[in-house]
C-alpha cells in the first residue's frame, strides 16, 4: 500500500484571544451565575454523570476535548478578604480543546443539545444551546481570556493524542516479533501493520 | 469511583485566591508575559501537567432577570491544571519547582504565606481549593510522560512508513530494527 505524508497537521487554533491559546490547544473559561434551585440540581448533573459513565458516551463524540470540568462554586475560601459571601452559585466550565471556538460552541450545541440544558438550564441568561447565534453571545459576555495557559504538548490535538496512544499499543507487538522473523515474513507482516494501523498514522 | 476531582489517574485542580488591593495590573502584566520568557512558561517545570491556566477574574457577570449583582468585592485568581495523580505530591512538586515565580503570583494575594514556597504555599493553596463537580479526559489513563512518548513513536512511525516505500525487504527489517528496537 501507498503512505501519503499527512503530517502537514490540523487547522490551526482560531477564533479566540491569543492567550487563550498555545499551539494547537485553545483554553475556555466561563462563569455563569446559578439560579437558587441550581445548587440542589447540579450536584445531582454530576453525580449522575460520573456514577454512569455511558452518560459520558456523547460528550465522547467530541474528539476534540483533551480535558474539561464543570464546578459549583458555592462559597470562596476565607482569607480574611473584605468581602466573602456570595449571594449567588457559580458554575465554573473551563475546557482544553482544539480547532476553532466557533466549531467548538457549534458541536457542544448540536451534539450536547440535552446535556447543555442540564448543566446550564439552571444558570441567569442562559438562551438555550439552539440556535447557536445567542448561545455563543451569552458565552462570549461571561468568558474570561487566560493570562497564561500552558499545554504539554502544544502541537497536538486530541485525535493525534488517541491516535498516537493506540499506535503505540499496535507497534509493541511487532517491536517484539520483529528480530525473530526472516526479511520476507517481515516485510509480509509490515504490509498488514500497516493496513490495521493507517487510522492511527 | 474515583472523587470528582478525578478522571482515571488524571486529576484536576482548581484554586481561587483574592487578589490584594491594587496588585491586579502587575499580577496581569507579569502573567501574560510569562509566555513570551526564554524559558517558557514556567508550567512546562512540572512534568506532570498536561494543562494549566491561571486567569484573572474581575467579577461576575450580571444576567438578564438577576435580582442583584454578585460583587465579588476584588479581583480573584483562578489557577487550574489536569495533571497526572496524586495531588499531594503534585503540589510538593508545585510548591518547590514554581518558588521562584509563586511570589510574584499568589504572593500577590490576600493570604499567601511571606515565603510563597514549600510547605506553606503548599497549605494555602489547598486551603483555596475548590472541589471539581465533573471532571472529564480523553485519555484518562495516560501520564504527560506516555503522552510525548507516544507522539514521539507516531510521529517516527509515519517518516518511517514514507521511507520504506522504497526500500527492499531485507533493508525495511534492518532499518525498522534500527528505528524501533524490540
Amino acid at each position: 500500500m501507498t503512505v501519503q505524508d499527512l503530517s502537514a497537521g490540523p487547522v490551526t487554533a482560531t477564533g479566540t484571544e491569543t492567550r487563550n491559546v498555545d499551539g494547537q490547544a485553545i483554553a475556555i473559561t466561563v462563569f455563569s451565575t446559578v439560579k437558587w434551585w441550581g445548587r440542589m440540581w447540579l450536584p445531582l448533573v454530576f453525580l449522575y454523570a460520573r456514577l454512569f459513565p455511558g452518560s459520558r458516551s456523547t460528550l465522547a463524540k467530541l474528539s476534540f476535548i483533551h480535558f474539561a470540568r464543570w464546578t459549583l462554586v458555592k462559597r470562596i475560601p476565607d482569607n480574611g478578604q473584605p468581602k466573602r459571601r456570595l449571594h449567588y452559585a457559580h458554575l465554573f466550565f473551563e475546557s482544553n480543546f482544539n480547532g476553532g471556538w466557533e466549531e467548538y460552541i457549534d458541536a457542544f450545541s448540536y451534539i450536547l443539545t440535552a446535556g447543555m440544558k442540564r448543566f446550564w438550564g439552571s444558570s441567569y441568561g442562559f438562551p438555550g444551546p439552539l440556535p447557536t447565534s445567542p448561545f455563543k453571545k451569552y458565552i462570549r459576555r461571561n468568558e474570561i481570556e487566560a493570562s497564561h495557559f500552558y499545554s504539554a504538548y502544544p502541537a497536538a490535538t486530541t485525535t493525534m493524542v488517541l491516535a498516537a496512544l493506540e499506535l503505540e499499543g499496535r507497534v509493541a507487538p511487532l517491536r517484539a516479533r520483529a528480530p525473530d522473523m526472516d526479511d520476507h515474513a517481515f516485510a509480509t507482516v509490515w504490509r498488514q501493520f500497516l493496513t490495521e494501523a493507517q487510522g492511527c498514522l | 469511583m474515583k472523587g470528582p476531582n478525578q478522571a482515571g489517574q488524571a486529576c484536576a485542580l482548581t484554586v481561587l485566591t483574592p487578589i490584594a488591593s491594587g496588585e491586579e495590573p502587575d499580577l496581569r502584566t507579569y502573567l501574560e508575559g510569562l509566555r513570551d520568557r526564554p524559558d517558557g512558561s514556567p508550567l512546562a517545570r512540572l512534568g506532570r501537567t498536561h494543562f494549566g491556566r491561571w486567569v484573572i477574574v474581575p467579577h461576575f457577570v450580571r444576567e438578564r432577570g438577576q435580582r442583584r449583582e454578585d460583587n465579588l468585592g476584588g479581583p480573584y485568581l483562578l489557577f487550574t491544571t489536569c495533571f497526572d495523580e496524586p495531588l499531594d505530591t503534585y503540589l510538593d512538586e508545585l510548591c518547590a519547582e514554581l518558588a521562584p515565580e509563586a511570589g510574584e503570583i499568589w504572593g500577590r494575594c490576600i493570604g499567601c504565606p511571606a515565603d510563597a514556597a514549600g510547605a506553606e504555599l503548599k497549605r494555602y493553596l489547598l486551603h483555596n481549593q475548590i472541589k471539581t463537580g465533573f471532571f472529564v479526559a480523553a485519555y484518562p489513563d495516560a501520564t504527560v510522560a506516555t503522552v510525548r512518548a507516544a507522539l514521539d513513536t507516531r510521529d517516527r512511525m509515519i517518516a518511517f512508513a514514507l521511507r520504506a516505500q522504497s526500500l527492499s525487504p531485507s533493508e525495511l527489517r534492518s532499518a525498522f530494527a534500527a528505528e524501533f528496537p524490540g
